[in-house]
């Protein structure tokens, strides 16, 4: 099963156009299988994306690039679980990525 | 959400910047291409929608406590390309697995039906198909207030 999802890489460049994430810190919640995680952290310091669905976080982390290794981590955690022992102000730039509906 | 929205604030630090990224209530197209030319597009039952017109009421909640400033906000097509309506079918139930909402039957009696016309417009074993559900998305860039 061949899936491209956003191909065309319009949900990236409407990002980049609407937020400067270059060298900045960025937690992405609800990563899925990391479709736009890889597309941030070639511009970011460091991303951390989370997402509820422990297959999607297990796929991510296989699929992962080995040169954004040092610059990406999925952890498999409900924003609520995640947010509740995060220290505040950890990110420059959080992203609700389809995870507010 | 408006948790999620509460939680974000205290998460960003001073100067931060908050993206939501969501799908517009409008239903989305299901299409085939076929050897480079539209073949089949029909709106397809939308089972998200009340949802998604949940999240904006929330954002704008957020800007009216002023919470948050509201910055910039785009619309995008967000494409998900397969080479067949099972295929895609198969894609969209994995990746909705977690959805604690149950599905709603009568649009999902409506989806499968979609799905076999768009299967008869890609015609059989057709390496040359391209089954495509296009969403239109919006992107809003919000800034904490203290």
């Amino acid at each position: 099963m061949t899936i491209r999802v956003d191909p065309e890489e319009n949900e990236s460049r409407a990002l980049f156009l609407l937020a400067g994430i270059r060298g900045q810190e960025i937690l992405e919640v609800g990563c899925g299988d990391g479709r736009l995680t890889w597309r941030i952290a070639r511009q970011a310091a460091r991303v951390l994306a989370i997402d509820p669905f422990e297959p999607s976080i297990l796929r991510a982390r296989s699929q992962l690039p080995q040169d954004l290794e040092p610059t990406v981590e999925f952890r498999h955690a409900p924003f609520k679980d995640f947010a509740a022992t995060c220290p505040r102000s950890s990110f420059d730039t959080l992203i609700l990525s389809w995870s507010l509906c | 959400m408006v948790h999620a929205l509460a939680e974000s604030r205290r998460l960003l630090k001073p100067g931060g910047l908050l993206v939501d990224i969501h799908p517009l209530p409008d239903p989305p197209v299901l299409a085939v291409d076929r050897e480079g030319r539209r073949a089949f597009s029909e709106a397809s039952p939308s089972q998200g929608a009340e949802a998604y017109r949940q999240a904006d009421q929330a954002i704008d909640e957020a800007v009216q406590r002023r919470q948050f400033a509201q910055e910039q906000t785009t619309i995008f097509d967000f494409l998900t390309h397969a080479p067949s309506a099972a295929a895609l079918d198969e894609y969209l139930t994995m990746i909705s697995a977690f959805d604690q909402e149950p599905g709603d039957p009568g649009a999902e009696r409506l989806w499968a039906e979609l799905l076999a016309r768009a299967d008869e417009a890609a015609g059989a074993s057709n390496p040359a198909v391209d089954v495509i559900l296009l969403e239109k998305a919006r992107m809003t860039s919000l800034r904490p207030l203290p």
